[in-house]
């Protein structure tokens, strides 16, 4: 590691490549099959081929083809909840059509990406432009203008931008997503925008009617995935590994996509599932394995955190919800709960705590998120919530008595 | 030996991955499938029926993949390989510049039979030209045309704005003879047409001979005082470095003997201020002795100026003009239509109903012009996949395995030389718009959960008493639903992220609180409609008038 100058001037170089340092030893190879299925089923192994997206991936392609040909802007609008290959349709998309430049049936064109979440300003999207336009580092104001001349003066080649996470580059003013949106819609401008959000009516309620009116209609949802898709895309990864049955796959993606419909959920939870059958030692998943993994995953731990509270935390929660059915009212005082301490203590036949010692339980519960208390300064008039349902509190106390 | 190493693994990847998983068919056999009817344009479609055919049979896709994940695997190789030519470099392990061309070489080397890969792809590269040669067969040009026809940017003529035009040129000519100053706001709602108006006044030559024209658009500025700043540089005058007075340059500059000045600022309702100084002080140039200046602030709103500038109204020389944009009417969107189409020379790809149809939906909802012209390009990009889906599709019969998902919605045969008619501009407007229909259309994938979420949600609406619901109440009623149909409940905070989850639909709105389980949920679409597309499914509709469960 020779030091070739003074910090300094360090950052002038814009041909340094910013890399990291490298491991020592080579990574181990997955050894037994368990293991190379495992690493295939990784959320970050995207497919070359989506399954069960080729129709969004044929509009997104004809579409971004139809630009790219006739050399005009315009704007696309896709939308979905997470997980249901958004991003990875799109970048499908983009490599097939740089390949078709490979093959030269496409003029040549800039792919840019930038992503709402990394940025830490609306306004830095102008920079992360600029640098992966030109390479350049300059302020967003400097970046602006750059982009801003170059996009009024026919530039050379076509551009096209894909905007992730286009909701968090909105502010009051909506500056950043207009002046994005409005490009497009200069005949010079050879933009393409390809903007990436998951609320279907993000454009209705939150933008202003001119930036609506710009971002235009051509738009595309992706549903989430249904059990079906679920299915066919972890067997498309699992091809070759024939230890998942496929009655196992099944009940995974039943599972997600009567919640959510997200791939990657799906995918953790049959990584999490191999994982489990590997501590057994096992080479096939089981039913068992999966059923395992998607309570872990999915279950409720709510009910475990009240089972494993001391005495007296439970007694306090019973207090709160047998207050809560005598008053009817969520809100509950402190002064109120601890009357009900008494007199469930006096029940059991308990010493009874002082006010002191509940306050603190009131405390420990709060801090867990079991209860939703206000500051503990107001004493005994503090307000107390439940934060968990009054039967999960019967269910997991009642097993208690039984013991 | 690099540079054999990286052309080689690309083309491979290449021609693996843009016709989807390839079948293990000799190299003849695939050259004549694709060079038998298919142009380069549908690539994308014959990915997709191979992809298709092929998911099931197992094929390189998988050791594709396994190369991809597997590239942390294949490290160890290379780099031994190249520590002997390049040694210098003492880092202990691989350098990471060059690790990328390297690793995919070796990965793809040892798996795959490399010399087939090669006269595959040696064989089928003049297949690429034969392919180009037919994409002009089916008139794709009509479509191109019309395509580029439709879009938004600022037209050479501007039909049904002949009014506005008019009014704006006899307002800057009476002024450019009397040589006097006079201030003028236009209003009127998104896409119509009012900056177009002005940008083709500026470029005729009558105007850009006598004015000199500086058209700014002021969503860029950072602040509202930055537009002094901003007028300044495009006037090309010198300003003190600090740009603390620009105000004062440009109020002299005004004041002084120059040319007759236009003064264009675009979306005026950003320069917004604490008491509107910049606004007035801006709206007050006018009236400086001698400016010669022609202000034109353009905005949505139609009563900015008496809404934040009431001072204006207190002397009269100071009071903008005002002129309105009225949104485009129903003929006046279909006259555009058509004359973009005419000119293009694609005047048959429309019928006349789908024009009057959509320009009719337009205008009742905006009157913007350019979500009217969004609409029909969108409607003509439909309609040439339609066309090129059913060109297509005889490939996809004989070719290989037939696929339902392609049959299905390109069934109509019929519509191979048919111009765009309602269908499809009612496909493009419901896609948007259409929440209702969307829902009713896609049950299969709308997970079950969130229906069961809606429909305890709407059972509290009907018929709980209390109508103000939080998550920590629905997800009480939710429950017991669950429980009485045997359907496993979910947790409390996953329920939380299924409320949002719906909410990205549009359906729901949260009101965000500190704590989740006090958040308000509120119902967006209207309960009634919701209600009775739920309440066709048998299961839904027992939960919807379930009062028990409350």
């Amino acid at each position: 590691n020779t030091h070739l100058s003074t910090p300094k001037s360090r950052p002038k170089y814009n041909n340094l490549t910013p890399s990291l340092v490298t491991r020592n030893s080579a990574l181990i190879k997955p050894t037994t099959p368990l293991q190379e299925a495992r690493s295939k089923l990784h959320v970050s192994v995207v497919p070359k081929s989506l399954p069960c997206r080729e129709e969004e991936f044929n509009d997104i392609f004809t579409f971004l083809r139809g630009k790219l040909e006739d050399k005009s802007g315009g704007c696309i609008y896709i939308s979905g909840v997470p997980g249901t290959g958004k991003t990875a349709t799109v970048n499908e998309a983009v490599r097939c059509l740089q390949k078709l430049i490979l093959k030269g049936q496409l003029d040549d064109f800039n792919y840019i990406t930038i992503n709402g979440m990394k940025l830490t300003e609306p306004r830095q999207a102008y920079v992360q432009i600029l640098k992966q336009l030109d390479g350049k580092t300059a302020t967003w104001e400097q970046a602006y203008h750059t982009l801003d001349k170059k996009f009024r003066s026919a530039p050379s080649k076509m551009t096209l931008l894909l905007v992730d996470e286009l909701d968090l580059l909105c502010t009051k003013r909506q500056d950043v997503v207009y002046n994005l949106l409005d490009w497009p819609t200069k005949s010079t401008a050879q933009l393409v925008v390809i903007s990436i959000a998951n609320t279907m009516d993000l454009p209705e309620r939150v933008f202003m009617g001119r930036v609506t009116s710009r971002l235009g209609l051509t738009r595309l949802t992706f549903q989430p995935y249904n059990y079906k898709q679920l299915q066919e895309i972890v067997e498309s990864r699992l091809k070759g590994f024939d230890g998942f049955r496929s009655e196992a796959i099944q009940l995974v993606s039943r599972k997600v996509s009567a919640v959510s419909g997200d791939a990657r959920r799906a995918l953790d939870i049959c990584r999490r599932a191999m994982e489990i059958t590997e501590l057994r030692n096992g080479e096939t998943i089981s039913l068992q394995d999966v059923s395992e993994a998607i309570s872990e995953m999915i279950a409720s731990a709510k009910v475990q955190a009240i089972k494993h509270c001391s005495e007296m935390e439970k007694i306090f929660l019973q207090a709160v919800s047998a207050e809560v059915r005598r008053t009817s009212i969520e809100e509950v005082y402190f002064k109120d709960a601890y009357k009900q301490v008494e007199s469930l203590c006096s029940f059991d036949g308990i010493e009874i705590p002082t006010v002191t010692e509940i306050l603190a339980v009131c405390g420990r519960l709060g801090s867990n998120r079991l209860l939703i208390c206000e500051h503990s300064r107001s004493d005994i008039y503090q307000k107390i919530l439940l934060n968990v349902s009054t039967d999960d509190i019967h269910y997991a106390t009642q097993e208690l008595n039984l013991n | 030996m690099r540079s054999v190493q990286t052309t080689i693994p690309f083309n491979v990847r290449k021609k693996c991955s843009f016709y989807g998983s390839k079948n293990n068919v000799t190299k003849e056999d695939f050259s004549n499938a694709t060079a038998r009817d298919s142009s380069c344009k549908y690539t994308p479609t014959v990915k997709k029926i191979i992809t298709l055919s092929s998911s099931e049979s197992d094929s390189d896709s998988d050791i594709e993949n396994a190369k991809v994940c597997g590239n942390a695997i294949s490290v160890k190789t290379p780099q031994r390989v190249r520590k002997s030519p390049e040694s210098d470099q003492d880092h202990g392990s691989t350098p990471p510049k060059q690790r990328r061309t390297n690793k995919s070489y070796v990965s793809t080397s040892p798996t795959t039979p490399s010399t087939l890969f090669d006269k595959l792809n040696l064989a089928s590269s003049p297949n690429k030209e034969e392919r180009l040669a037919p994409k002009k067969l089916f008139g794709s040009e009509r479509y191109r045309n019309a395509r580029k026809a439709l879009h938004s940017s600022v037209p050479e003529t501007l039909p049904g704005r002949e009014n506005e035009l008019q009014k704006l040129q006899e307002f800057m000519e009476e002024h450019l003879k009397n040589e006097t100053s006079g201030s003028l706001y236009v209003s009127g709602p998104p896409g119509t047409g009012k900056t177009a108006c002005l940008s083709k006044l500026i470029l005729k030559t009558e105007f850009k001979s006598k004015l000199k024209v500086v058209y700014i658009n002021c969503t860029t500025m950072k602040s509202a005082a930055t537009i002094y700043a901003k007028i300044v540089q495009e006037l090309g005058l010198t300003v003190s470095k600090s740009g603390k007075n620009s105000k004062a340059v440009v109020e002299k500059y005004l004041s002084s003997n120059h040319k007759m000045l236009l003064l264009i600022l675009d979306e005026i309702d950003q320069l917004e201020s604490k008491k509107q100084s910049v606004l007035y002080s801006i709206f007050e140039w006018p009236s400086i002795h001698n400016s010669k200046l022609i202000l034109v602030g353009i905005a949505n709103a139609l009563d900015l100026t008496d809404r934040i500038l009431p001072r204006l109204q207190a002397r009269c020389e100071l009071k903008p003009k005002l002129m309105h944009f009225s949104p485009y009417t129903k003929q006046e969107i279909c006259n555009i239509i058509t004359d973009r189409l005419n000119e293009a020379n694609a005047s048959d790809l429309f019928t006349k109903t789908a024009i009057q149809m959509l320009s009719g939906k337009v205008a009742a909802v905006s009157g913007d012009i350019r979500r009217a012209l969004d609409i029909s390009r969108r409607v003509i990009e439909f309609a040439e996949s339609y066309k090129l889906a059913q060109i297509l599709q005889p490939t996809s019969n004989n070719g290989i395995t037939c696929n339902k998902k392609i049959n299905i919605p390109k069934k109509q045969q019929s519509t191979v030389d048919q111009p765009v008619d309602l269908r499809e501009v009612v496909t493009v407007l419901n896609g948007v718009y259409g929440g209702l229909q969307n829902i009713e259309k896609e049950e299969s994938t709308f997970p079950l959960q969130q229906k069961l979420l809606l429909c305890s949600f709407l059972l509290i609406l009907n018929k709980g008493r209390n109508k103000d619901v939080t998550v920590g109440r629905l997800h009480e009623v939710y429950k017991k639903v669950c429980n009485k149909r045997n359907i496993h409940a979910v947790d409390g905070s996953e329920f939380y992220s299924l409320c949002s989850l719906i909410e990205t639909r549009g359906i729901l709105k949260l009101t965000r609180k500190k704590e989740p389980r006090l958040t308000k949920i509120h119902l967006e679409w209207d309960r009634e409609e919701l209600d009775a597309a739920l309440q066709d499914k048998n299961m839904m509709a027992e939960i919807i008038n379930d009062i028990t469960c409350l």
